[in-house]
């Protein structure tokens, strides 16, 4: 497992926006993003940047504490330790009071033709 | 000298107690306890030393520190692929694509359409392989070392000690599937259908199996093993508590559940792992036991 010196995240926001402060959770402990850019309202597009230079075992985008939070999308960009960045994109989801969405996922392996 | 020394000890400083000079002493033993305990354990002979700890309102250090939060249903998300893909090499023909494992010992070979239906095998050695025509085949190429046929998906692991990249192995594989494939010939012998027990069969052997041998050694790590099913002869199983996204867990699934049950029940194929090591109210490293700090 590198160790993820940060991550950034495109949050399209869906019909029912965000009223927190958005937050992510690495290993069990919810932290603020540490840059922040755009908004959560319904149809806007929020960019945030976590840097946790650890090694996440869980790493998860924290639900609202109160109500729902419609996503439409979220294009996640890794930066792990003396690797190369990676890209990934994840589909629509809602998550309230009770959930959170898990951001990690290992760089994908490449497939070929054979 | 402290008052537990005496107390244990006697000597010269604990006098003997009478009934007079008990109830009239009490009060002044306690408190010369208190400031012998004091002395040897901390409280103020240490706050003296250091005014740090000397803070009346009694906040320590770590207090700032992010404390885990209790933990949440986690959702897997969706992952979206690029709607574009690249055409095929064998246009109008079968289509395989190959995934070679992060460890680079074994390959996922991907086939547009079902190579086995309602059964899956598992191969480890080349005298076995007389129960499938295409593992044989498979076995006769340089390299090949065990073979798992499921569903539309073909696994080929290779010597550990073998270097180099898959492309070669993986082109002849892929040439060699979609022979077999063309020419309409069994994947299994008749003769395999037929010895495959009865899916409840194998769950019940497996359950006992479960209950008897696995989830008692693994509950030492707060760890535990369901089987979540059996369909033919491919296992369903889901790893829970301590062994949910534990990174040992590959090896305790390979080395230690694979081997059990097979001894149990020889028949069965693919032992597949359900569990989102990542998902859950309870993965491994999202929560410490009440008390624990994570500073600790």
């Amino acid at each position: 497992m590198p160790r993820l010196e940060s991550f950034q995240l495109k949050i399209k926001t869906g019909e029912r926006p965000l009223k927190d402060t958005p937050r992510y959770s690495i290993n069990g402990f919810c932290l603020e993003f540490d840059e922040q850019e755009g908004g959560a309202d319904s149809g806007e597009t929020l960019e945030v940047t976590g840097v946790p230079d650890s090694f996440p075992h869980t790493l998860t985008l924290c639900g609202p504490d109160e109500g729902a939070w419609d996503i439409e999308e979220i294009t996640a960009t890794y930066y792990p330790h003396g690797e190369e960045p990676y890209t990934l994109r994840y589909g629509a989801v809602a998550l309230d009071e009770e959930s959170d969405l898990n951001i990690w996922k290992p760089r994908p392996r490449p497939v070929f033709d054979v | 000298m402290p008052s537990w020394f005496s107390r244990v000890f006697g000597g010269k400083d604990a006098a003997p107690e009478t009934e007079e000079t008990s109830a009239a002493g009490d009060a002044a033993k306690e408190q010369s306890q208190q400031k012998d305990d004091d002395q040897l354990f901390g409280g103020e002979y240490i706050t003296q030393l250091n005014p740090i700890l000397d803070d009346e309102d009694e906040t320590e250090p770590w207090d700032d520190m992010p404390k885990p939060r209790p933990p949440r249903n986690i959702i897997e998300p969706v992952l979206l692929t690029d709607d574009a893909e690249e055409a095929s090499p064998h246009a109008g023909g079968i289509r395989i694509k190959a995934e070679v494992s992060e460890d680079f010992n074994s390959c996922r070979f991907m086939v547009d359409r079902a190579v086995l239906e309602g059964l899956s095998v598992w191969i480890p050695f080349p005298h076995i392989a007389d129960i499938s025509p295409l593992a044989q085949k498979l076995f006769a190429l340089d390299g090949v070392e065990c073979v798992t046929i499921h569903g539309a998906n073909v696994t080929v692991s290779r010597d550990p000690m073998a270097r180099g990249g898959w492309d070669d192995l993986a082109k002849q594989i892929g040439q060699t599937i979609r022979e077999h494939l063309d020419a309409g010939e069994d994947v299994v012998t008749p003769e395999f259908r037929e010895n495959v027990p009865p899916e409840n069969e194998i769950a019940e052997t497996l359950q006992r199996v479960i209950e008897t041998e696995i989830n008692p050694g693994i509950a030492a790590h707060s760890g535990a093993i369901a089987l979540e099913g059996v369909k033919g002869n491919t296992v369903y199983i889901r790893m829970m508590g301590g062994c949910q996204g534990c990174a040992a867990s590959t090896i305790t699934l390979k080395q230690g559940i694979h081997q059990a049950f097979r001894e149990a029940v020889p028949q069965i194929g693919a032992i597949l792992d359900e569990t989102d090591h990542a998902a859950g109210t309870n993965p491994y490293y999202s929560e410490l036991p009440p008390g624990m700090s994570a500073y600790a």
